[in-house]
C-alpha cells in the first residue's frame, strides 16, 4: 500500500512538472514529438531511480555540508552512462535529443528528489519514489508531446495524420509548448478542485 | 579538523573514484561502437554527395591538412572520360544554426561547381529547420493500416529536397536565398530561375538554418581553395592543361 501510494504520489498528487513545477526546461524543449518524449522519460527515469537508490545508500556516511557535490557526482555518473549507451546503441535518438541527455545532470527533478526524499528514506522507498516520479514525468511529457505533435507537425510517431494539411507551426515552437502546458495545468486543477468538493 | 576537512575529503574522493572507475568501463564498452557509427555516417554522406553513378573513383580518403590553425578533412575523387581526367573534392563543413552546429558534407568539381551536399549532423527544430534533413513521408496512418504500399522510401542514400537543390550551383560565387517554398525536381521553371540566380529556396520558417548551411558551405569552399592553392601543382591539373 505504501508503495502504491509512492507511485500515485509521483503521477498525480505530487507530479513533478505539473504540481511541484520543476524540470520545466527539458519538458518544454523535448516535447516536439512523442518518440522524443518517451526516450527522454526513459533516460530521466533511469537516472532518477539509480541516483535515488545510491543517494539513499550513502545517506549515512554523507556529511551534511558536502552532500550536494556527492549527489551531483552520483547523478553525473549515471547521466554519462545513459549518454554513452544512447550514442552507441541508439544513434537516431542521440540525433534527436542531442544536448538534452547530458543536461539531465542539472534537471532539478533529480536533485530535488535526492534532497527531498532519497536522503531521508530507505532504499526500497527511494526506488519506488523514483519510479513514481519517473512515471509522472512520462505522463506529462507524453501528453504534451501528443498534443503538440498532432497540431504542430500533423504527424504521430512518424505517420502523417491528414495528408496535405498544413500544420500550425506555432505549436512546435516554444510558444506552443507554453500554451499546451498552460492548458494541462488548467485541466489538472479543474479535476483537482472538482474532486475536493 | 578531522570531522570538517579530512573526512569529507576522503568520502568525496572515494565516491568520485568509484564513479570514474565505473565510467571508464562503460566508455571502453561503448567507444568502439560510437566510432563505428560516426565512421559509417560519414561514409554514407560521402556516398550521397558523390554517387557512384557519376563515375568518380575515390583516390585519397579523409586527407588531413591544417588551414588557419584548424584541421580540415577532404577526400579526392577522380573521373576519367576518354583521355580527360577530372577531379572532385568532398569536404566537411560546419556552422552554427538555430539550435546547435550543423555539419554537412559537400562535394565540388574542379570549377567549384557543387556536385551535392548532405547534412550529417543537426539539432534544428523538428518540422522546421530539421527539414533540411527530413524527408516527408507520404505514408499516412490510414495507408499504414490498410497495407497500401504507396509511399515506400527507396533504398540507398536518399536526400531531402533541400539538399538536392544545391546540385549544379556555382560554389565560387555567392549563393543566394530565395523564398520560393518547397523545391521539386519536376518544377522546371523554379529550378531554372534558381540556377540563373545561383540561389536556393529556403525552408519555410527556417531561414536561419538555410543561411547556416550556405555559410558553412561557403567557408568550406574558401578553405578548400586555400588547401588546393598550397598543393599546386597537382598532377590532375597538369593533365587538364594539355
Amino acid at each position: 500500500m505504501k508503495y502504491v501510494h509512492l507511485i500515485t504520489n509521483g503521477i498525480w498528487y505530487r507530479n513533478p512538472t505539473l504540481v511541484i513545477g520543476i524540470g520545466m526546461c527539458p519538458t518544454l524543449a523535448v516535447t516536439t514529438s512523442v518518440s522524443n518524449a518517451l526516450w527522454m522519460t526513459l533516460a530521466t527515469t533511469f537516472v532518477l531511480v539509480c541516483s535515488n537508490a545510491l543517494v539513499s545508500v550513502v545517506k549515512n556516511i554523507t556529511p551534511g555540508h558536502i552532500r550536494i557535490p556527492i549527489f551531483i557526482t552520483i547523478i553525473a555518473a549515471f547521466v554519462i552512462i545513459v549518454e554513452l549507451s544512447i550514442k552507441a546503441f541508439q544513434p537516431a535518438v542521440d540525433k534527436a535529443l542531442g544536448i538534452f541527455i547530458p543536461l539531465i545532470v542539472v534537471n532539478c527533478i533529480i536533485l530535488g528528489r535526492a534532497e527531498e526524499f532519497a536522503q531521508k528514506n530507505s532504499i526500497i522507498d527511494s526506488i519506488f519514489d523514483g519510479i513514481g516520479m519517473g512515471m509522472g514525468i512520462g505522463v506529462t511529457l507524453t501528453l504534451l508531446a501528443f498534443i503538440r505533435e498532432i497540431l504542430g507537425a500533423n504527424n504521430l510517431l512518424g505517420y502523417t495524420l491528414i495528408p496535405g494539411m498544413e500544420p500550425s507551426l506555432v505549436m512546435i515552437m516554444a510558444p506552443g509548448a507554453f500554451f499546451t502546458l498552460g492548458f494541462l495545468l488548467w485541466g489538472m486543477n479543474v479535476i483537482k478542485s472538482r474532486s475536493k468538493r | 579538523m578531522y570531522r570538517t576537512i579530512i573526512k569529507p575529503t576522503l568520502i568525496l574522493v572515494t565516491i568520485a573514484f568509484i564513479a570514474s572507475f565505473a565510467l571508464s568501463h562503460i566508455n571502453r564498452i561503448t567507444k568502439g561502437k560510437i566510432e563505428e557509427r560516426v565512421r559509417r555516417s560519414r561514409e554514407q554522406a560521402l556516398l550521397a554527395v558523390l554517387p557512384a553513378t557519376l563515375g568518380y573513383v575515390i583516390t585519397e580518403k579523409d586527407k588531413k591538412v591544417t588551414v588557419d590553425g584548424k584541421d580540415f578533412f577532404y577526400t579526392i575523387a577522380e573521373k576519367t572520360e576518354g583521355d580527360k581526367k577530372s577531379r572532385a573534392y568532398a569536404f566537411e563543413c560546419e556552422k552554427s544554426g538555430y539550435s546547435g552546429v550543423i555539419r554537412s558534407m559537400a562535394a565540388v568539381d574542379e570549377t567549384m561547381k557543387l556536385i551535392g551536399i548532405s547534412v550529417i549532423q543537426q539539432s534544428e527544430t523538428p518540422g522546421l529547420g530539421a527539414r533540411a534533413k527530413e524527408i516527408a513521408t507520404t505514408d499516412t496512418f490510414i495507408s499504414h493500416f490498410f497495407g497500401s504500399s504507396k509511399g515506400k522510401v527507396a533504398a540507398g542514400p536518399v536526400r531531402s529536397w533541400f539538399e538536392e537543390q544545391f546540385t549544379g550551383l556555382d560554389g565560387s560565387k555567392q549563393i543566394g536565398i530565395m523564398k520560393k517554398g518547397e523545391w521539386r525536381a519536376e518544377n522546371e521553371s523554379l529550378r531554372k530561375e534558381l540556377m540563373e540566380k545561383n540561389s536556393v529556396s529556403a525552408i519555410t520558417g527556417a531561414t536561419i538554418t538555410t543561411r547556416a548551411v550556405i555559410a558553412g558551405l561557403e567557408n568550406g569552399i574558401v578553405q578548400l581553395r586555400k588547401v588546393l592553392e598550397q598543393e599546386k601543382p597537382a598532377p590532375a591539373q597538369e593533365v587538364k592543361a594539355k
